[in-house]
């Protein structure tokens, strides 16, 4: 096929018939739940946000299972930077703007994922780092040699558990959304490539 | 975007929407064209369709008419099918066109044409995303500088890329069987 007979080939494909929507399929399609990656990220980001705030709540309601007094303010300023940080974050994502051209979408995603990528690593971590914490508020803790040994256990299952969480995380993400992103970035540099 | 509710409680976004519908039923061969660019199966298409249909219910209150329609339209359409995120990855099939991607009319059929287009479509599913994007506006007849707008690349950046994809083509059709 001689290449420049590209646009009458093309054209001949165009005259193929295709479904036409109606009134009402339009708008049975316009009810139904999106289901794009960023409106996924959206819901995931409130769901996290939801459940954050739930525990958190919960915590504080129930502040006599802690001896400490300090675990109000703890509580509180640990929650307030998650539901920052999910605010931010969803304001962040909803702020991606597809009427863009391509090149600056594809920049604009592959920044804020990459952010929300690391943070949601790293603030996992933070946060498992943050529930180890918690039984030292816990009521009843003496220095008795039982204490001890639990703390030390406490203290070496957290040695073992929070590399083996951080990367069985990595590995989550980088299944969930990982190759995503690096789909993203080799789509960018294609585009980046041409200006050098 | 607007909810159902949302719609209920402002009979101005009923009158929007209404538009909104009139909109998409005049223009939808945009979308239809994207989607057969970037999807295998009907259902996937479906997907594309719907997603694509969000993005631009969400932005339509936005349009402000600076750039043309089909250039809006193919901006949103294309950053929706490029940024897509697919739940498997599906590598492209050597003659991935069923009888429902590639209807043919019921005239009697010119094995030729039937070829070059059987061809063509299975060149252009080897290409890239964005390659894909770029050399459907081409055949689409947009100018340089429509797509240039549409990818945002330079004008002389749009030549250089359609050549490649142009010779990218030319070597694929070669290694066919004619």
């Amino acid at each position: 096929m001689d290449i420049d007979n590209l646009k009458s080939t093309w054209q001949a494909l165009q005259t193929q018939p295709e479904p036409v929507f109606k009134d009402e399929q339009i708008r049975k399609l316009l009810q139904g739940k999106a289901n794009d990656s960023l409106s996924k990220i959206k819901r995931s980001i409130l769901i996290e946000g939801t459940l954050t705030l739930f525990v958190g709540i919960i915590f504080i309601l129930n502040k006599h299972w802690f001896y400490s007094p300090l675990i109000i303010p703890y509580l509180l300023f640990v929650l307030t930077l998650c539901l920052a940080w999910y605010t931010f974050q969803y304001y962040k994502i909803r702020k991606i703007d597809l009427q863009n051209n391509l090149k600056k979408t594809l920049q604009q995603l592959i920044k804020t994922l990459d952010l929300y990528l690391k943070v949601y690593l790293y603030g996992s971590l933070a946060l498992g780092l943050f529930a180890s914490i918690l039984p030292l508020f816990w009521t009843n803790v003496t220095l008795d040699s039982l204490t001890l040994t639990k703390t030390v256990l406490i203290a070496g299952g957290a040695i073992i558990f929070i590399p083996t969480y951080y990367f069985v995380t990595k590995w989550y993400i980088k299944n969930l959304y990982g190759n995503y992103v690096n789909e993203l970035k080799e789509e960018l540099k294609e585009l980046e490539d041409l200006e050098e | 975007m607007f909810s159902t509710k949302d719609l209920q409680n402002k009979p101005s976004l009923l009158i929007l929407e209404k538009d909104f519908v009139a909109f998409i039923q005049k223009h939808q061969g945009i979308i239809h064209k994207v989607c057969r660019m970037y999807c295998d199966s009907d259902d996937d298409r479906q997907d594309l369709f719907q997603e694509v249909l969000f993005q631009l219910w969400k932005s339509y209150p936005k349009f402000r008419g600076d750039s043309k329609i089909s250039t809006w339209m193919y901006r949103i359409a294309l950053n929706t099918a490029i940024a897509r995120l697919r739940k498997t990855k599906r590598k492209p099939s050597e003659f991935s066109l069923s009888d429902s991607t590639l209807q043919f009319p019921d005239t009697p059929p010119d094995m030729e044409k039937e070829e070059q287009l059987k061809n063509l479509q299975t060149a252009i599913q080897k290409l890239s995303k964005v390659e894909k994007g770029i050399i459907m506006l081409y055949l689409e007849e947009k100018s340089y500088d429509e797509i240039a707008e549409i990818i945002g690349i330079t004008k002389t950046n749009v030549g250089v890329k359609i050549n490649r994809i142009k010779k990218k083509l030319k070597e694929t059709l070669e290694k066919l069987p004619q």
